[in-house]
């Protein structure tokens, strides 16, 4: 008996022993090992750019003996995760993050320092682009963080279905449009897939009621709300609701998601897809060699006079933290190399980013991401305001949610414009 | 109905993504063990499932060293004390797990066991404690009186009436204990992802299954894989327990 008790004993303490392990250990920078840089980031193994990332860690790891990098990964709970850790103040060195809901506010709150001067003392102000300099720069004109990747946001079109159905090219004007969703309609072809009960749903929503409203109506709209009030909204939503009603999407649009949305054209299910830059590097070659890039159309009595398109500055961006500040120079390490021209590419290249920064050339491997980048930057298409910048976050669930009503046929104008401004309140 | 979302679970682990949108509940064309390898990797659910074990493990101890004296006491108490005490572990029902979080992650913060595993060990049994002590002090007084006046006209103490009269006659209360505390602390999400946070190390299984997943893009498949791995601990203890726990429910019956 006392032998079994012995044995449970150590036992326990082995498991206490082991269960203690780690406590304070690399999580805490600021007693952990000073060669060691936390990067908390979503690059998690199996994700989208996650091979480069690691490999070019593991790059820099080699080019700086001694140094680590310990990463941590979160998925969509990246934000509250890092708020609770500065909170504690164990808070990672480096964030690699996107400027999108609470991040916004991440710099006035004093919770992750501007790089401003950093960027200067660095040597890194001439390889960013101007455009995404003033993208993360706060009102007070604060760089929020290092401007790294950014994203281009067209329209894909499955030409060899439109072929089936007898179209010869993406259409461009809301007339070719509507013919083309009849001519697919009779071959049974759905026209476009898109996600209606997500994210990919609301900013398609916004993209096609952008129609019919002038890019400052629309940020004060997206600021603000007050659907229902701005007559400009309920045009453009009267569109929507007309072509959705034509027959634009697929069946069961609003319950979709955004992984729904790209298996469908993935699988040559639907003839267009609305897709952010990281989709597009998704592609594969054999669909890619016939699918067009192009804008959605727009109305030829409204706001815009080409197919509009989203683009944006405000993908990855490379925080300092204020642990991370406390290691300038291990920092600074890691921040150059990011911004090294060779590594840069390597990104480009492997993993189809859209970046920000100047000087480098376009994806040989991902052709049809370089392509998204010709026609986003080109003379073919215009941009539309992208509401990400200017929904407050509290809003950005709810107004997707509301995004769902819209996608159910027969909705009027009066049921989505009340649903979108619902969400502001909320 | 019960074995549905398994059996989708299951197949959805063996394809991918076109696969499970077009037919969610067919059969795969393969039966590759990829999905669950790429899961297992990416995620580091080896590590996961290691930690689960150990914050699981230990919490479990600490809320039968907990929970079973403390049963024990009430069941053989009769003031009004001894009445006040067990209404207030009842009212431990009452508190949200939400309205817990901040004061919860305070604590952890001040006492420095922030993004350790061993606030959770010992923050986990006091959000099971109030139903494990008012389960067990009512299994308790069910061990009928002549029995424990029986010992004790032997000569046995507290301790010896509790560990060799009581326990033996209320292992159906503690293997009930066990699994409803098992099912809790596996599954428990919020908090560990709050105190123990991110760290490959450290986190448990149901904070680091969800990495699988992205806003942007999501193989379903390798996520279905990581779930089910997260399952099979479940089903396996639930599967030994709950035989247990119907053997000794039987047992106990004939001999009352």
């Amino acid at each position: 008996m006392k032998r079994w008790r012995n044995l449970a004993a150590g036992a326990a303490a082995i498991v206490l022993v082991a269960a203690c392990t780690g406590c304070g250990g690399p999580l805490d920078p600021k007693t952990g090992d000073p060669d060691t840089l936390v990067v908390h980031s979503r690059f998690a193994p199996g994700t989208y750019g996650a091979d480069t990332y690691s490999s070019v860690v593991a790059q820099f790891e080699r080019e700086n003996p001694g140094v680590h990098i310990k990463n941590l990964y979160n998925g969509d709970d990246i934000f509250n995760s890092f708020e609770t850790a500065r909170l504690a103040g164990k808070e990672a060195d480096i964030l690699l993050i996107n400027l999108y809901d609470k991040a916004y506010s991440w710099t006035e709150l004093g919770a992750t320092p501007p790089v401003d001067r950093y960027l200067k003392e660095w040597g890194l102000r001439d390889r960013v682009e101007p455009r995404a300099l003033k993208a993360w720069t706060d009102g007070q004109g604060r760089l929020r963080a290092f401007p790294w990747t950014g994203f281009t946001w067209p329209v894909l079109v499955n030409s060899k279905l439109l072929h089936k159905a007898g179209i010869e090219r993406a259409p461009r004007t809301l007339p070719e449009l509507r013919a083309a969703l009849k001519a697919l309609k009779a071959e049974r072809i759905p026209a476009m897939t898109i996600g209606g009960n997500d994210w990919s749903g609301q900013k398609f929503l916004m993209q096609v009621m952008q129609g019919y409203m002038e890019p400052a109506v629309a940020k004060r709209v997206f600021s603000k709300g007050g659907y229902c009030a701005e007559p400009q909204a309920r045009k453009g939503l009267r569109l929507f609701g007309e072509l959705r009603d034509a027959g634009l999407f697929v069946k069961g649009a609003q319950g979709l998601n955004a992984d729904q949305m790209n298996a469908d054209y993935l699988e040559e299910r639907a003839a267009m897809m609305p897709a952010i830059s990281s989709t597009i590097a998704a592609v594969p070659a054999p669909l890619a060699r016939h699918t067009e890039i192009t804008g959605f159309p727009v109305p030829s009595d409204g706001t815009y006079d080409k197919p509009t398109v989203y683009n944006g500055a405000t993908s990855t961006g490379i925080w300092l933290t204020p642990n991370g500040a406390e290691k300038p120079d291990l920092s600074e390490k890691f921040v150059t190399f990011l911004y090294r021209k060779d590594v840069v590419q390597k990104f480009i290249d492997k993993s189809g980013y859209v970046m920000t920064l100047r000087g480098q050339r376009p994806s040989e491997e991902r052709p049809l991401v370089s392509e998204s980048s010709r026609v986003t930057h080109g003379d073919t298409v215009s941009e539309a305001v992208m509401p990400d910048d200017y929904v407050p976050a509290a809003v950005s669930t709810p107004l997707n949610r509301a995004t769902s009503l819209a996608y159910t046929r027969g909705t009027g104008v009066q049921a989505m414009c009340k649903a979108l401004d619902t969400a502001y309140r909320s | 109905m019960l074995l549905l979302p398994l059996y989708y679970l299951l197949v959805s682990s063996f394809k991918d993504n076109g696969d499970i949108f077009a037919a969610p509940l067919g059969l795969p064309d393969s039966l590759s063990l990829r999905k669950f390898a790429t899961s297992v990797h990416d995620a580091r659910l080896d590590l996961a499932v290691l930690n689960s074990v150990i914050v699981t493990v230990l919490s479990l101890a600490v809320i039968l060293l907990l929970a079973v004296p403390a049963a024990y006491a009430l069941a053989r108490a009769s003031g009004k004390v001894a009445a006040a005490i067990e209404r207030a572990f009842s009212l431990g029902f009452l508190i949200p797990t939400f309205a817990a979080l901040v004061p919860t992650f305070l604590l952890a913060a001040q006492l420095g066991l922030f993004h350790t595993r061993t606030f959770i060990v010992l923050f986990l049994p006091a959000t099971s404690l109030p139903l494990a002590v008012v389960l067990l002090t009512q299994f308790m007084r069910t061990v009928p009186h002549e029995v424990e006046e029986a010992a004790r006209m032997d000569g046995a103490g507290n301790w010896t009436v509790l560990v060799r009269i009581y326990l033996p006659m209320v292992v159906p209360g503690i293997v009930t204990v066990l699994i409803l505390s098992f099912l809790a602390f596996w599954n428990e999400y919020l908090y560990s992802l709050v105190i123990i946070g991110p760290d490959e190390a450290q986190r448990t299984i149901q904070v680091a299954v969800p990495t699988l997943r992205s806003s942007l893009s999501t193989d379903f498949g390798v996520l279905s894989a990581g779930t089910v791995v997260t399952l099979i601990p479940v089903y396996a203890v639930y599967a030994v327990l709950q035989r247990r726990m119907e053997g000794a429910l039987m047992g106990g019956a004939v001999k009352v």
